[in-house]
């Protein structure tokens, strides 16, 4: 009788463990990378109108600390923590904003005429688009504190900003539990209010990074 | 019992000349829709919140022009009790201070009404490229190879049987698609 109490108290204590860590534990960057980059896991949107492609990807804190500590060459845990606590206050996402599948143009051109024009479009793109920008939860909405162009003289045709949310919480509660949508109402290309959808599944199933 | 044979053999060149035939005469098959273009752009979500923006600005820019109208009749005022007070130096200023706000507001009214109408076009022009944008996704998903539009303007399609309207079917999916939702 004792041995099936024992077993029962333990499966139980197993279902509880199991129940507990939802959320998978990934320690290799490439294989986080291919987890948070596939579509399919809802962390990567792409939206096309006109001639113009959106693509937006959430960057979770925890690959943003990892990819901080490379590029500074920083190992000691503390740093890393130091930075992982930081990444963490904060949403980022990194949007990227290019000419649409079959076309080949550089977005800073488009629409241009002349060098007037070309150099207000950059300066537009650079300074306004955190204007043009916003984060929905929950019917709470939210500006960017840093949008940040990235790689603007760049021979890409396509250009990528770096939009941080900082601090963005709902009443006390986690954010996980809302969908988050990404708003960008483009006032340069012509193509409206572009809205992005990150479901609360989606985020909540991001697998936990451990560097 | 002697005719099975040939009873089976008959039913499975049946069978099989069927399936040549259906495979066959469906690739010429075009499946053609229509979309009423009205209704599409005025129950698109886009739309709706496209004109609240759009509002949104022009308000903005009404109150600026409001403002500055308000103290253009204020420095006015001004005047006019300099004027009847026999005021010099203050109807000196105040003249100059006027002319120079008047001339601010009657450019500002001017640009205003031009900077509505381009927003207003800009709106509308986006609005239409999404719709447009959706009308082809739906269609490349759904396997059609047509997709018609009716406006009131421009009325393309003089009959069509009801079932191929499909206007609430893209108006859903464009409306989702708008809000970010997958299909």
């Amino acid at each position: 009788m004792q041995r099936t109490w024992n077993i029962l108290i333990l499966g139980m204590s197993l279902s509880a463990l199991i129940g507990g860590c939802g959320r998978t534990v990934v320690s290799d960057v490439n294989a986080f990378k291919k987890l948070i980059f596939k579509p399919e896991r809802g962390l990567v949107k792409e939206k096309q109108v006109g001639s113009i492609l959106y693509k937006l990807n959430f960057m979770p804190a925890s690959y943003l600390a990892y990819n901080s500590c490379l590029q500074s060459g920083a190992t000691a845990p503390a740093v890393k923590d130091s930075l992982l606590a930081g990444y963490a206050n904060s949403l980022t996402f990194l949007l990227n904003i290019g000419p649409a599948k079959g076309q080949d143009f550089d977005i800073t051109q488009l629409g241009v005429a002349n060098y007037g024009e070309f150099a207000e479009q950059l300066e537009q793109l650079a300074f306004k688009a955190a204007d043009w920008i916003a984060l929905e939860v929950n019917g709470q909405v939210y500006k960017p504190s840093l949008v940040r162009m990235e790689n603007i003289n760049a021979l890409e045709k396509s250009r990528n900003f770096m939009v941080v949310f900082e601090n963005p919480t709902v009443a006390g509660k986690d954010l996980t539990q809302f969908d988050w949508t990404f708003v960008y109402a483009d006032e340069l290309f012509n193509t409206g209010v572009n809205k992005f959808l990150f479901s609360k599944e989606a985020i909540q199933k991001i697998p936990e990074f451990k560097f | 019992m002697k005719y099975t044979g040939t009873l089976a053999l008959v039913l499975c060149l049946l069978v099989i000349g069927y399936l040549v035939y259906d495979k066959t005469s469906g690739q010429n098959l075009k499946r053609v829709g229509y979309v009423d273009m009205d209704k599409l752009v005025s129950d698109y979500k886009g739309t709706k919140e496209a004109t609240q923006r759009y509002e949104k600005k022009v308000k903005t820019w009404t109150q600026e022009s409001d403002s500055l109208k308000q103290e253009v009749m204020r420095v006015y005022e001004q005047l006019r009790l300099d004027s009847l007070a026999n005021n010099t130096t203050g109807i000196k200023t105040n003249v100059k201070r006027f002319m120079y706000l008047r001339e601010r507001y009657m450019k500002y009214a001017q640009d205003l009404e031009a900077k509505a109408g381009e927003a207003d076009n800009s709106m509308t022009s986006a609005v239409i490229t999404q719709i447009n944008e959706h009308i082809k996704t739906y269609a490349e998903q759904n396997g059609f190879d047509v997709v018609l539009c009716n406006t009131t303007q421009s009325y393309n399609v003089g009959y069509a049987k009801a079932r191929i309207n499909i206007t609430t079917e893209v108006l859903t999916f464009a409306n989702i698609a708008y809000e970010g939702g997958n299909h």
